[in-house]
């Protein structure tokens, strides 16, 4: 595998970052041999001044089976004053930041797929659509996940939907893996 | 992050600290990143820094010379490069990256050059329901 380590270089020149089928344009220099693209301090400062006056246009729409969508109006009960758009953003960020994190909590969380719970979910074949607004980091995070993972997007979403509504379905014993996992959706849904 | 560079300098070149601390810390404070690179192709820099705050502790990279002395800080940063590559789980498939760079500058450490960041080939995959 190409080992680059980008010595020759091209002089600054527009590039084009694409985040949920929008273009971020700005300039920097890149590596002639493999293309790459030099990513510094004041793109960075231009791309979070781009997220920020754009960020209401970024849109995650999915459909989930109808039984999850129920699931999530239960478990929205335990937030006052918070949507389904909030508790999706928290699900999504709890996955890519701390499920994904430890081997131990992601295995325990994707055994729910062999419960009846997770089953009877999706067995349902009626879905519910769901559109929620979501910032250009997360997108991002979640469209580079979800090719990792081979699914697309809309599917990866209803996946850590789906997962999280069976495992508050299958509540039993406590343990440290879920108490952490509670912990931490509680922490992200309190500061929406 | 907007601390001063001497104190910068103390935390980032802490001997006690260990090494995936050190690289979030440096991510935090100052990131040069080559990004879009087609063969093969790196992760953008936006998701860099969320994956990146799932290195484990434990990680011990390999070191060796740099080449390069592109990029801002080619030639005052460090003269090792690192490199190291680590596993995480998501939906039972076994994801791994790689991960490749330099710390800068050299003497007063305040930041991290990533020259390569990419998921490498990957292990068993357990198919879930609908999955493309």
């Amino acid at each position: 595998m190409n080992e680059c380590e980008h010595e020759r270089r091209h002089p600054l020149s527009e590039q084009i970052k694409r985040v949920g089928g929008r273009e971020f344009r700005y300039l920097a220099k890149s590596c002639e041999s493999c293309g790459a693209v030099l990513w510094n301090e004041k793109a960075e400062v231009d791309f979070r001044e781009w997220m920020r006056t754009n960020r209401e246009k970024f849109m995650l729409q999915f459909s989930v089976p109808q039984g999850v969508s129920m699931g999530i109006q239960e478990i929205l009960h335990r937030y006052p004053g918070t949507s389904d758009s909030h508790f999706v953003r928290a699900v999504l960020s709890v996955f890519t930041n701390h499920i994904f994190a430890s081997p131990e909590i992601s295995q325990n969380v994707t055994a729910v797929r062999e419960s009846i719970v997770y089953k009877d979910l999706v067995a349902d074949d009626s879905r519910e659509k769901m559109k929620v607004r979501i910032n250009p980091n997360l997108l991002e995070v979640v469209e580079t996940w979800a090719a990792l993972v081979s699914m697309s997007v809309p599917k990866f979403v209803e996946e850590c939907l789906t997962q999280i509504v069976a495992l508050f379905g299958t509540r039993g014993s406590s343990s440290v893996w879920r108490d952490e996992l509670d912990k931490q959706l509680d922490l992200v849904m309190k500061a929406a | 992050m907007t601390e001063p560079s001497s104190e910068r300098h103390e935390r980032l070149s802490d001997p006690t600290l260990p090494f995936a601390a050190k690289l979030k810390l440096a991510v935090s404070f100052e990131l040069e990143y080559w990004e879009d690179r087609q063969h093969p192709p790196n992760i953008s820099v936006n998701v860099f820094r969320s994956i990146v705050q799932l290195v484990p502790d434990s990680i011990a990279p390999k070191w060796r010379e740099r080449k390069s002395v592109a990029g801002a800080h080619g030639h005052s940063g460090e003269e090792q490069i690192f490199n190291f590559d680590f596993s995480v789980s998501a939906f039972s498939k076994d994801v791994r990256f790689y991960c490749k760079g330099y710390f800068f500058e050299k003497g007063n450490l305040k930041g991290v050059t990533i020259q390569s960041f990419r998921p490498m080939p990957s292990a068993a995959v357990i198919p879930i329901r609908g999955e493309r």
